[in-house]
């Protein structure tokens, strides 16, 4: 694993938070950051002031998992915030590249006294300071079988 | 080499299975990791093993870079991977299917060599289903929550039992895993007919027409049980681990009732019961070492076909040098297996540990290709044993008296009408969910009884009982789900053991 080191989410959600307005991000790689910190502390405002219309977000472990503009996505997270009781992405810094930027770590989620670690790839890309698309890479099949709530 | 060029001749070498020259792009403790691995791979010759595994059931791949970004040694790359692959979902009928997903690669370098490659992405494209939901109506073996645990996606119902029999990844995963290292498998469902008392190996004889008479203790032997039409039961593997036990591990038959009532009111000295032992089977190459170190007995004395009374893990077990794999093998027979059994699971799986062990279901694909056949009462219907593939093991002329010997003497004289052949066929099978219908271009008439995708000769492959005059080099037509199939008849089995 590379050595850099783990990127405190929150405190880049919080220095968006100080601003006036919905948020408008200076860097791709500080859109992916706050999305992260958004959803870790299940900042739904946060969330649907950072996206628009043309938003897409593809995330494993909510379903739908493909979510296309600000009623998909806000209704998806308050499902998804409905259910997690803690859920954290630990990143390492993002490699940037203009409008799109990737990283690597893990989102660490809390369920039933057990602390489960997936780890993951994240992609986000931006649009005048909007996020355009947030795809996350990861192995969801335990989500699966467990929010599925069919088999287990 | 930058991260861009290193994944774009990772990529490349990838597509044309080339594992070799994926090996050298890694550095010596160069690192390899995927979602569909338990593991990751650590080591050149481990990154090049682990790839030559994976790519082996994938054709036609294609990898697209849709983005990727990079600074220094670290590179991430978004991309899309296409392939047809064999086994995608678990399925075992060789048929190619597409599997499209995006993944996102890091690629991290040192000194121009992939020091780590880790793929993100979810399996949900190769194994779509989570797994065969399971009702409350049949038994499980103690090893359930293991093999789901395990990821098993799939068991079949066994004695009243659910049977693990395909887990999740692809088919050929298994099968190397079988050749090259070592398998548990879950078998608690292979039910043992205990016969107990003085008279335990006379009444075993008396029920198998094999002549057993010369079974010493420590003796495993496989016998055929008929019923008095001379139909066949069981084909079990039979243990002898004391002087007055014998152990039937048996196949899909009420073969406990059945032994019981012959003895019930009769003048036999034994007791017929089915005790609380539910096997396991270490199988393949690696198995001696796995289980010596936590076995008392000295496994490298053991001979094919015999067993020793003995504690693994702690825990009172019989191991016999058996199995369905058609090659080397234990099976461990833990007793009071529903307390003892998921400890001894544990110990296996750790032991197994520096040897690459998997979780796996019976390989039909091997079993198919050694001729090995599992035949019982409720899918061997009018089948007689020496129609079997071990008709060799039919004793007529055997001293004592035994259960179907007037119905097969007759059988016998009659002339027997049927026998069992290899079939190499043209084609994909589809899953053989019931038998095939067959028959040559004179009408002369089959049945297919095995068929799967063969890894050793790259072709389909099956076993089915024909008209005995139905020989090697001839063609015969099947009737599949998937329409007619054509086929050569060849004898068995497929492959020789060490292959």
């Amino acid at each position: 694993m590379s050595d850099r080191g783990i990127v405190d989410t929150s405190a880049v959600v919080q220095s968006y938070r100080g601003k006036s307005g919905a948020p408008k991000f200076a860097s791709s790689s500080e859109a992916l950051l706050a999305y992260a910190g958004a959803f870790a502390e299940k900042d739904l405002d946060f969330i649907r002031g950072a996206i628009s219309e043309e938003t897409l977000l593809e995330l494993p472990m909510v379903k739908p998992c493909r979510l296309l503009g600000v009623s998909e996505i806000v209704s998806a997270h308050t499902e998804a915030f409905k259910t997690i009781s803690n859920a954290t992405f630990e990143l390492h810094s993002p490699i940037e590249k203009g409008s799109l930027a990737i990283a690597e770590g893990a989102l660490k989620v809390s369920r039933a006294g057990k602390e489960e670690t997936h780890p993951l790839g994240i992609v986000a890309e931006t649009n005048n300071g909007k996020l355009k698309r947030v795809t996350l890479y990861f192995d969801a099949r335990h989500h699966r079988l467990w929010s599925d709530k069919t088999i287990l | 080499m930058t991260p861009s060029a290193a994944f774009d001749a990772f990529c490349k070498a990838w597509a044309k299975g080339d594992s070799e020259s994926v090996g050298k792009l890694f550095a010596e403790d160069g690192m390899f990791d995927v979602p569909i691995i338990a593991k990751p791979a650590v080591g050149r010759a481990a990154v090049e093993k682990q790839v030559r595994v994976l790519s082996h059931s994938q054709k036609d791949v294609v990898t697209r870079v849709l983005n990727s970004v990079e600074k220094g040694n670290t590179g991430y790359f978004e991309g899309a991977f296409e392939a047809a692959v064999i086994g995608a979902g678990g399925k075992i009928d060789g048929a190619p299917v597409r599997t499209d997903f995006r993944f996102l690669a890091v690629v991290e370098m040192e000194n121009g060599k992939i020091l780590r490659l880790t793929e993100h992405f979810d399996r949900r494209p190769l194994y779509p289903e989570e797994r065969q939901r399971a009702y409350m109506l049949n038994r499980r073996t103690p090893y359930w929550q293991k093999t789901v645990d395990a990821e098993c996606l799939e068991w079949s119902v066994y004695n009243n039992m659910h049977f693990p029999v395909r887990y999740s990844r692809m088919p050929y995963e298994d099968y190397a895993a079988l050749l090259e290292d070592v398998t548990l498998w879950d078998v608690g469902l292979e039910r043992q007919t205990q016969i107990k008392g003085p008279d335990a190996l006379a009444f075993f004889d008396y029920l198998s027409c094999r002549d057993m008479s010369s079974m010493a203790v420590g003796d495993c032997m496989y016998a055929l049980i008929c019923h008095d039409s001379g139909l066949l039961m069981a084909d079990p593997v039979c243990f002898r681990p004391y002087e007055d036990t014998i152990w039937l591990s048996h196949g899909n038959a009420d073969l406990t009732f059945w032994a019981r009532g012959i003895a019930m009111g009769s003048n036999w000295k034994v007791d017929v019961t089915e005790p609380d032992i539910a096997p396991v089977q270490v199988q393949g190459p690696l198995a001696r070492e796995v289980l010596d170190p936590i076995t008392e007995a000295d496994l490298s004395k053991l001979g094919n076909y015999k067993c020793v009374v003995t504690k693994v893990a702690g825990y009172d077990a019989v191991v016999s040098r058996t199995g369905w794999s058609g090659g080397f093998g234990y099976e461990v027979l833990p007793f009071e297996s529903t307390v003892n059994g998921p400890a001894v699971w544990d110990a296996i799986v750790k032991a197994g540990e520096p040897y690459g062990l998997k979780i796996t279901g019976p390989i039909w694909s091997r079993a198919v290709e050694r001729g090995v056949t599992d035949f019982n009462y409720y899918m061997g219907s009018d089948i007689n044993p020496f129609e079997d593939v071990a008709s060799k093991f039919v004793h007529l002329e055997k001293p004592a008296d035994f259960v179907g010997k007037a119905a097969l003497t007759k059988i016998k004289q009659d002339g027997v009408k049927r026998h069992s052949v290899g079939l190499l066929i043209d084609g994909e099978v589809p899953r053989l969910e019931w038998f095939w219908d067959l028959q040559d271009q004179k009408g002369r008439k089959g049945l297919v009884r095995w068929a799967a995708h063969s890894f050793a000769l790259d072709r389909s492959a099956a076993i089915a009982v024909v008209d005995i005059n139905i020989k090697k080099g001839d063609r015969v037509t099947i009737e599949t789900p998937y329409g007619k199939m054509n086929a050569e008849v060849t004898t068995l089995p497929f492959v020789k053991k060490a292959s």
